[in-house]
């Protein structure tokens, strides 16, 4: 909280560097471990995942305060592309073109986002049991319904029409896909 | 040269292939004419159905799927004013207003005729180029190839990100990623946690998808949809005063995108923006400068550099086994899927099967060129169908693409958490290019930085082509936080000027 408040960081990056962060301190754990305990044929491996754990865990550590950021530009494709665009707006007559990046208010945003994960999760867990095609029509019906909040008849007839075509798309190059163990 | 040329094509040419490399083109485009998806999501997603095919029909297809997400990407641009990845922004700033003159099916034609000449002269390039530095390549012993892969993770981690600190973290945790599982050496288990299930390590097909394509997916399906205006396509020919312009952009374009395209990092989203600032600052000398309101030129130049930016990025992927970014690096996944090791050899052992591939890239552009400009209404009204209808079946391709290469559950979960990762790395400006990188050459590092130690302490000392690549990696990192100095300092100084 105080890191966030004095460094002016978002939650993103801050998330994101601690769990960089973790990922370099379990990889130097172990690496110790494998050192002390692993053959002597490992002693390799273990000193490469625990120099590689430092740097990562430092680097990102680093990149959080403020001398590093002040070393921190866009890269070079956003530099030229915001080049590039800001030249374009002095001659062209032309309207801005449709960016994707009108992002939706953020709750709404969130909100689109944890539903579109827990119906992913949903797929993943249902499909050993109702196999490929029970669970993917499922999932756009429902995904339609809740989701992008679509008619329910063209969600339907969407539904059976995409799960069919990608059924046999997967069929003609021969995919075995799961059949569900409870469909007889 | 011919010979090669010939050989490889008459593998190609069967009514098999043919047919595979269609669906390619059709796939590809489909992907790419969604808004916020490109070639590289087309890859991820579509390349596991891919290693269902024989190796060469698999090729045939990734390169078609690859070309026709390209030009997919182009098409929207043009017809609707949505630039869906960054390598179309001149075809929106250009082919649009073309468009509203009526003049759309005079642009996709040019766009598709300077991707085809870039990417028909950038296959010979691979060819010639190819096998020179897989011959030279040849005499590369550990240390010198060691020194190659610094030099890969550092110019990605540069290029790509603006941090050098943050570009080089996620190039580590890419290097750590690449080791879970069975160390090979010793046979121990590495970063498992003690549990079975990560034993057997993460594949690059799960978390390629992830990264690239549920990640992506996400991130549009929580953006606002867009009105896209429907437009009249007009003629689809050129006139010959547009074909006279776009004649030098286009060259200059395949010869900047291929030499450029050589190095790791010079992404071709980054060569078509060079090329089309670089034209346009010429057209200004010149005078009679129409860019911004719809000059051909600006549309030629940039597709070619896209194009030969891409084949140029071939000739190190396959004579050496570096990739220079995300989309080569997928296609090096692709090839150790199909069971075959980039290198060296590539242009010895296995000159014919690479001959082939080179010869599918040919197919492919010769194919989207005569497939997709009859097909250009139909992409028009695909690209306005909002991003919602299509996301979640693309999501679902995404994860059954991660079951099936190993046919496992543990690789779907590990295809959806890569891709929430992807989702937190974009709102935290942590660039995705450098983990690919260090993940895809992490094995590579590890292997010959072990061999090279093994033949001397010394080593770095003793071999000239080491110190010649540390020595620009040392640069590289060098420049970009010099770059990135510069930057801030600029911005400090229109702040107190304002």
């Amino acid at each position: 909280m105080a890191l966030r408040r004095i460094w002016g960081l978002s939650w993103a990056e801050l998330s994101a560097t601690f769990l960089l962060v973790i990922a370099g301190m379990f990889a130097l754990a172990d690496g110790l471990r494998l050192l002390t305990r692993g053959s002597q044929a490992a002693s390799w491996t273990a000193t490469f995942i625990m120099v590689a754990g430092v740097i990562l865990a430092a680097l990102a550590a680093v990149s959080l305060i403020p001398f590093s950021r002040k070393a921190a530009a866009q890269s070079v494709g956003a530099t030229v592309a915001q080049d590039v665009l800001t030249e374009s707006e002095e001659t062209s007559d032309t309207e801005p073109f449709a960016v994707l990046d009108e992002s939706v208010p953020p709750k709404q945003a969130q909100k689109l986002l944890i539903r579109s994960i827990g119906l992913l999760i949903s797929w993943i867990v249902l499909l050993p049991y109702i196999g490929y095609i029970a669970a993917t029509g499922l999932f756009l019906l429902v995904y339609g319904l809740l989701v992008s909040e679509r008619k329910i008849i063209p969600t339907i007839i969407f539904a059976v029409i995409s799960t069919a075509l990608s059924a046999w798309l997967f069929q003609a190059v021969g995919v075995r896909l799961p059949r569900g163990s409870l469909l007889p | 040269m011919l010979d090669q040329l010939a050989a490889g094509l008459a593998e190609i040419m069967t009514w098999e292939r043919m047919g595979f490399a269609l669906l390619g083109c059709f796939l590809g485009t489909f992907f790419g004419v969604m808004p916020g998806l490109g070639p590289v999501t087309a890859i991820a997603v579509l390349f596991p159905i891919t290693t269902y095919l024989d190796p060469l029909s698999g090729i045939v297809m990734l390169a078609a799927i690859y070309y026709g997400g390209m030009y997919g990407g182009s098409t929207t641009a043009i017809l609707v004013n949505i630039p869906g990845e960054v390598a179309s922004l001149p075809a929106a700033l250009e082919g649009y207003p073309m468009t509203q003159r009526g003049r759309a099916g005079a642009a996709l034609a040019v766009a598709a005729i300077s991707s085809f000449t870039a990417g028909i002269i950038g296959s010979l390039g691979v060819i010639i180029l190819g096998s020179s530095v897989a011959h030279l390549a040849l005499r590369f012993g550990p240390p010198e190839m060691l020194g190659l892969v610094l030099f890969a993770l550092t110019a990605v981690a540069g290029l790509v990100s603006g941090s050098m600190f943050k570009g080089l973290s996620m190039a580590a945790l890419g290097i750590l990623l690449s080791m879970v599982g069975y160390d090979m050496i010793s046979g121990s288990t590495v970063m498992t946690g003690g549990t079975w299930t990560l034993a057997q390590g993460f594949a690059i097909v799960p978390v390629m998808i992830g990264l690239f394509g549920i990640g992506e997916i996400l991130r549009t399906l929580t953006t606002r949809g867009h009105s896209a205006k429907s437009a009249p396509l007009g003629k689809l020919m050129p006139t010959k005063k547009e074909l006279k312009d776009s004649v030098a952009p286009t060259a200059r374009g395949t010869a900047q995108g291929f030499s450029f395209g050589l190095i790791p990092g010079m992404l071709p989203s980054i060569m078509a923006l060079l090329s089309y600032s670089w034209e346009r600052q010429r057209a200004e000398k010149k005078g009679g400068s129409q860019f911004g309101n719809g000059d051909i030129r600006g549309i030629a130049g940039p597709e070619a550099a896209n194009n030969g930016a891409a084949m140029g990025g071939f000739v190190p992927l396959l004579s050496l086994g570096i990739p220079t970014g995300p989309s080569m690096a997928l296609v090096l996944g692709a090839l150790m899927v199909y069971g075959l090791t980039p290198g060296p050899t590539m242009f010895t052992q296995n000159a014919e099967f690479t001959s082939g591939i080179l010869v599918s890239f040919l197919v492919a552009n010769v194919i989207l060129l005569i497939l997709n400009l009859p097909l250009v209404p139909m992409w028009a009204r695909l690209a306005r169908v909002p991003f919602h209808v299509m996301g979640p079946l693309v999501l679902i391709l995404c994860l059954v693409g991660a079951y099936l290469d190993r046919n496992s559950f543990f690789d779907i979960f590990v295809c959806l958490g890569a891709g929430i990762f992807a989702l937190l790395c974009h709102k935290a400006s942590l660039p995705l290019a450098p983990l690919v990188m260090g993940f895809i050459l992490g094995p590579m590092l590890q292997e010959t930085m072990r061999q090279s130690i093994a033949m001397s302490g010394t080593f770095y000392l003793e071999r000239p082509i080491f110190m010649a690549f540390a020595g620009v990696a040392i640069l590289t990192i060098a420049w970009s936080i010099w770059r990135a100095r510069r930057h801030t300092t600029s911005l400090r100084r229109a702040e107190a000027s304002s």
